[in-house]
């Protein structure tokens, strides 16, 4: 075994050691002088010392920057120091590569059980500090126990995976009691209740279960898998009268995509593949995706939110025969950044945002997909269980070989095909008791490190497999593992047979079972003919993919599974997918004046400049700039409107939009519509309202109602009930109240829901002051994501005002609807009048609007969301460079007496807008019938003035405006302030 | 004679189709050969003109960035390299194929990790340095770009140096951050070799080969895509040979 460690020579700056020195002293207030960070590389193997020196020279440092020493301290260490590695069988992708290139350079290969390792070690010099400082400074800013470990002033042992153990199969009784049964369920983690495992019972009879069978039951039949919440027959009862809804699904999401897949021609192959498909122009077809990693990032948020967005990806790859990926979108709801109070978060929402920042910035990064858009969302309800979206977006030529490129099929014969990454215990749910060397645990469960780029050469690899034609059907290798991939796939041909044994593996020691469910990262499974394989290995050759035939499609019926040539499943595939009883579930509205809720009395703010200027730096209005710079938002060279626009391109835009393809001007446009808050008034509304500001920011950028395809995503507390869930009805009444919307908003804009998610259970425990855990559940948050066709993407327009001289218009009436809105949450209120959405104007008003872009009248749209009117006019003014002069009075209103309603009513439906004064004309016919008016002027100042009733009310320095709105993550989640 | 040039691919290489494309659009006959195809014999370095190893995070960016690469390539295409460059060849390193460059020893000095100690996603101002031998860059004066990269600090290492662009301010004066993303010395933000053939470059002339990819389109007359003279220069040298 050898050591190689790695540091900067003397007169170079250690950024990263810099950076933590830093937040020792922000959040640990221990006075830390120095912190060098090097890096270490442990060989488990022996190899001469000129190869060593070699391979420090030549591979480990950047000579010109770094020195290394081999066996022995880089450095003095009388100093203090700590070591955090990984915990065995954690990816370790650094490792990985590195002992691929000492390989390649010496020549030579490294058997299986021959790893390099890596860790890092921090060399501290404080004042005072003692070991227990040294551990807390590796917990709270270092280290997650969950995947790493650590030591302090001693070398970390090597990760060694050893599993000792002879893969074996176990058989399980059933005929047991129900207590029993239950106990079988726990024990082993499975997840059934009574009423399915007796039904497992039933269908067994006499003869005993095996591990893998259940296993496989479980997993398909887990909520995760089958949805049985939004598949479960509900009694609703909405205090007027009690409904019967047999599957909310059903009822709402599919019976309105396939009514509007009957009416809109662009719709292709909707809620059942990986991921929607819709026709994009003459040649390709777009897919869109969304996904949540919740539970996962609450654990390990980089590790969570990594292997999301890499896991979102694989959904695009596995759609029809396989889509090149375009773009990524993120989604953080996540407690305060800030957050101060006597909650003690497992992990602080700060650390949490930065970890699934730096997820999503690693997975979308390196696999070359462009993250062009995204929401975050403070609340503190997600301290104990953040919502982690991530969506994507993909094409695919209309034909593949002459054949419709969304069909796909496994036929009886066809070889089942697993490439990507390998299998281990990592992915296995609540798989921690493995044996392992000196007693130690292997990394925890669900809990895992992406490995983004063996999924690129993956995706490399299949791109060119499809384009071929070797690929008859693909799916991705995500919740379920293989049980999952191939169960699914082999409902075309009727079953399936699985050669566990061939499954490659990252060591050796797994169960069958486990290698059956497994979710080891990175991995897709194909069907390929026979005929095919031998050119599809040779393909997987050049692209140094790990590709392997584990099995055949067969119309046996059965869900059979071998190891070693002997049977360990033999489960009817019938029984397996449509086996799983419905469950039956009350649902009971109250109404918000039951809850008891009201509108405010508020006295108006005595100075509404100064009301402004605390609002956009308010935690859900304030920019968050750095989010974006650190994702590639451009990479393949297609963007066209970023999602950082305006004069200094650091304001939002409304959304983002691609010209997907280099030979054509159509584009895609991308968005998020999200607001939780409303739901606490009404989740009809607030589902209505996320459906609004999803199509809205489309329509704000250039697109239409013509061709706006959505994607559903749902994060809701848990509305089974239980002990601990009192208001389980109630829960379960706000998702029937949602989906009724979705359902009513959907057919109404013609506005299908093309795929979804859904994840519920958000709700986790936390520990308060006095140490006792609370339950903590979210609030119900539904995510639409929206992409819209654009004809001609130099037809589309920004946020940002243009150009002195110009008129600006506000589109859309502005009523009292302050309930939920950002103002009445800074002053301490909830209110009542949560925003409606009238849809019937709302469409006319769109299409004129969309007909005014497209004919070039309009110089710049913005939607108005969160904030109102004040904050839309802020931004639009500062992002432009341009002083406004606007008259309060001359915004449409429904009778609002008063200048905050009027200013901070987040009423849906409206838009501001300049005009060039030679277009007024030709853009107000094309409005003609939606309400609309002419409020003010953009003008050659910096200052943003408004009049009410012939008096000035605010007169803000753009500039002043726009510091307040950076300010508040100016170092991004470090305190405001500190530098 | 239309010149022949070879966009590199796989390992995590992800740019490789727009350095293709801004080659399409100028004339080049163009081709993605993947490392391996090379690696194996299946295609000659020699059979092109042109070399262009695009951004991207080869391997991971592991080890440091362009780092895998530049052994992979030096341990198995040292004399394919060799013989490219003795041939006369064009080599252009965009961003992670900048890196490997350095790395790989062909040009001077190597890239570190950025000042701010992230990636960063961000436009930014090029001087061109006018007296400079490389090839990619005649007759540009200033080019706006994005970097996206977390290693991009030059770090010369008192190499003689051709520096073929410098990061300025939006006056054209040398700047810190953000002007200069990286606190690369010198504000260096692209070198060459002193043939001039030979070319590395942090930000990404392959990101702005349309109006529409400038960040500020809708509110500036963009005429057109900037980056694409890069690649012009380039094909119209070969031509010429």
């Amino acid at each position: 075994m050898h050591r190689i460690e790695v540091y900067l020579k003397p007169n170079f700056r250690d950024v990263a050691g810099e950076k933590l020195a830093r937040q020792i002293l922000d959040e640990l207030k221990y006075t830390v002088k120095k912190v060098s960070a090097l890096d270490v590389y442990t060989l488990d193997f022996d190899l001469p010392q000129a190869d060593l020196k070699f391979l420090g020279e030549n591979l480990f440092s950047n000579p010109l920057v770094q020195e290394f020493s081999i066996d022995k301290p880089l450095s003095d260490d009388s100093y203090t120091y700590l070591e955090v590695g990984f915990k065995p069988g954690v990816t370790d992708n650094v490792g990985q590569r590195a002992k691929e290139a000492i390989e390649d350079i010496l020549k030579i290969k490294l058997s299986e059980d021959k790893s390099v390792y890596t860790s890092k070690k921090y060399l501290i010099v404080g004042e005072g500090l003692n070991e227990k400082n040294l551990e807390t400074i590796t917990k709270k800013l270092l280290a997650n126990e969950l995947i790493q470990r650590w030591s302090v002033g001693s070398v970390l042992p090597v990760p060694r995976v050893k599993i000792h153990h002879e893969p074996r199969v176990e058989t399980i009784n059933l005929n047991v009691t129900d207590d029993q049964l239950l106990k079988i369920s726990s024990d082993r983690k499975l997840a059934l209740n009574l009423q399915e495992i007796q039904k497992i019972k039933e269908y067994f009879g006499s003869r005993k279960a095996t591990d893998a069978e259940l296993e496989a039951l479980a997993q398909t039949w887990s909520e995760h898998c089958k949805h049985k919440i939004f598949n479960a027959k509900i009694k609703y009862n909405d205090g007027e009268k009690i409904q019967e809804i047999d599957g909310l699904f059903d009822t709402f999401i599919k019976s309105s995509t396939k009514q509007l897949a009957k009416q809109l021609s662009w719709v292709v192959s909707v809620l059942w593949d990986n991921a929607g498909l819709v026709r994009f122009n003459k040649d390709l077809l777009l897919a869109v995706k969304c996904e949540t990693h919740n539970s996962p990032s609450a654990e390990e948020p980089f590790g969570g939110a990594e292997t999301g967005i890499v896991g979102v990806y694989r959904d695009i790859m596995g759609a029809g025969l396989g889509c090149n990926l375009i773009f990524g979108t993120y989604g953080f709801c996540t407690g305060n950044p800030f957050y101060s109070g006597e909650l003690k978060p497992k992990i602080h929402p700060k650390r949490l945002l930065e970890g699934v920042r730096k997820g999503v910035e690693s997975g979308g990064n390196k696999s070359g997909v462009p993250t062009v858009y995204g929401i975050t969302f403070f609340d503190e309800g997600y301290m104990a269980k953040p919502a982690i979206f991530v969506s994507a977006g993909g094409l695919i030529p209309l034909k593949i070989k002459g054949k419709p490129s969304h069909q796909k099929r496994a036929d009886p014969g066809d070889l089942i095909l697993m490439a990507g990454g390998r299998v281990g215990i990592d992915g296995i749910h609540g798989a921690t008791e493995s044996s392992m060397e000196s007693g130690e645990q292997i990394s925890s469960s669900h809990v895992q490190i992406g490995d983004p780029f063996t999924q690129k050469k993956l995706y490399d690899f299949l791109m060119e497999a499809r384009d071929f034609g070797l690929l008859k059907c693909i799916t991705d290798n995500g919740a379920g593992g293989l049980s999952s991939s191939v169960g699914e796939m082999a409902k075309f041909s009727g079953g399936f047979e699985l050669w566990l044994d061939k499954v490659s593996l990252k060591y050796s020691g797994l169960d069958p079972w486990q290698i059956l469910v497994s979710e080891s990262q990175e991995r897709m499974t194909s069907a390929v003919e026979p005929s095919k394989i031998e050119e599809l290995l040779k393909l997987a050759k050049k692209h140094d993919v790990e590709a392997t035939v584990v099995g055949k499609f067969t119309d046996s019926r059965k869900f059979h599974c071998v190891y070693k040539d002997k049977t360990v499943t033999d489960l009817d595939m019938d029984f397996l997918h449509n086996g799983v009883p419905q469950m039956e579930l009350e649902a009971e509205w109250l109404s918000p004046e039951q809850r008891g809720l009201s509108e405010p009395n508020l006295q108006e703010p005595s100075d509404y400049g100064k009301a402004l200027v605390e609002v956009l730096g308010r935690i859900n209005i304030a920019s968050k700039e750095f989010i974006v710079r650190q994702f590639d938002h451009e990479v393949q060279g297609k963007s066209v409107v970023k999602h950082l626009v305006g004069k200094d391109s650091d304001v939002f835009s409304d959304a983002a939009v691609l010209r997907p393809s280099f030979e054509s001007k159509e584009g895609i446009a991308v968005s998020v519509g999200i607001n939780p808050i409303y739901g606490k008034i009404d989740t009809y509304w607030m589902a209505a309202l996320a459906l609004d500001e999803a199509i809205r920011r489309i329509i704000a950028v250039g697109g239409s109602l013509k061709q706006i395809a959505l994607n559903d995503n749902f994060c809701w507390p848990s509305p089974l009930p239980s002990h601990q869930n009192q208001n389980a009805k109630y829960k379960l009444a706000q998702l029937v109240r949602a989906n009724q919307a979705l359902y009513d908003f959907t057919l109404t804009f013609k506005t299908p829901c093309v795929s979804g998610k859904d994840s519920m259970s958000m709700d986790g425990t936390l520990k308060d002051a006095q140490g006792t855990e609370q339950r903590l559940s979210a609030l119900p948050t539904l995510q639409f994501t929206a992409v819209g066709k654009i004809d001609n993407v130099e037809k589309c327009v920004t946020m940002d005002v243009k150009t002195p001289g110009d008129f600006l218009y506000v589109l859309g009436e502005t009523r009292d609807e302050l309930g939920g809105s950002e103002y009445y949450e800074m002053r301490g209120e909830l209110g009542l009048n949560v925003p409606k959405v009238d849809a019937g104007n709302f469409i006319k008003l769109y299409n004129g609007l969309s007909q005014a872009i497209e004919k070039g009248y309009v110089k710049s749209a913005h939607g108005l969301y969160k904030g109102g009117l004040a904050v839309g006019l802020a931004q639009i003014a500062f992002a432009g460079g341009y002083g406004l002069e606007v008259d309060l009075d001359k915004v449409p209103n429904d009778n609002l007496e008063r200048t905050d309603k009027i200013l901070y009513s987040e009423s849906a439906g409206r838009f501001l807008l300049t005009v060039s004064p030679e277009n007024v004309k030709k853009f107000e016919a094309s409005l003609k019938g939606s309400v609309f008016q002419k409020i003010g002027e953009v003008k050659e100042n910096e200052t943003l003035k408004i009049t009410y009733k012939g008096k000035v009310i605010i007169q803000e320095i753009l500039h002043n405006l726009k510091e307040t709105w950076q300010k508040t993550f100016k170092q991004g989640c470090a305190k405001p302030g500190l530098a | 004679m239309t010149p022949k040039a070879l966009i590199l691919y796989g390992y995590g290489i992800n740019c490789d189709e727009e350095v293709q494309h801004g080659f399409d659009l100028t004339g080049a006959k163009t081709e993605r050969v993947h490392l391996n195809q090379l690696i194996s014999g299946e295609k000659k370095l020699t059979d092109y003109q042109i070399l262009a190893l695009p951004g991207g995070f080869s391997f991971g960016d592991d080890l440091g960035a362009g780092k895998v690469l530049a052994v992979k390539i030096k341990y198995n295409l040292q004399d394919q390299l060799s013989a490219f460059v003795e041939k006369g060849g064009l080599i252009i390193g965009i961003c992670n194929g900048f890196q490997a460059l350095v790395k790989l020893g062909v040009l001077p000095g190597t890239l570190f990790a950025n000042d701010s100690g992230r990636f960063e996603d961000r436009w930014v101002y090029l001087k061109i340095n006018q007296d400079s031998p490389c090839i990619f860059t005649k007759g540009i004066d200033r080019l706006y770009l994005p970097v996206r990269h977390g290693e991009g600090k030059y770090i010369s290492g008192d190499a003689k140096l051709q520096i073929v662009a410098q990061y300025v301010d939006e006056k054209g004066e040398l700047a810190g951050y953000p002007a200069n993303p990286n606190g690369s010395e010198l504000n260096i933000a692209a070198v060459c070799n002193d043939t001039g053939r030979i070319f590395g470059i942090m930000p990404h002339p392959d990101a702005f080969l349309y109006s529409q990819n400038h960040p500020r389109w809708t509110r500036e007359k963009i005429s057109a895509g900037a980056g694409l003279k890069v690649f012009q220069n380039a094909v119209e040298f070969v031509k010429k040979l």
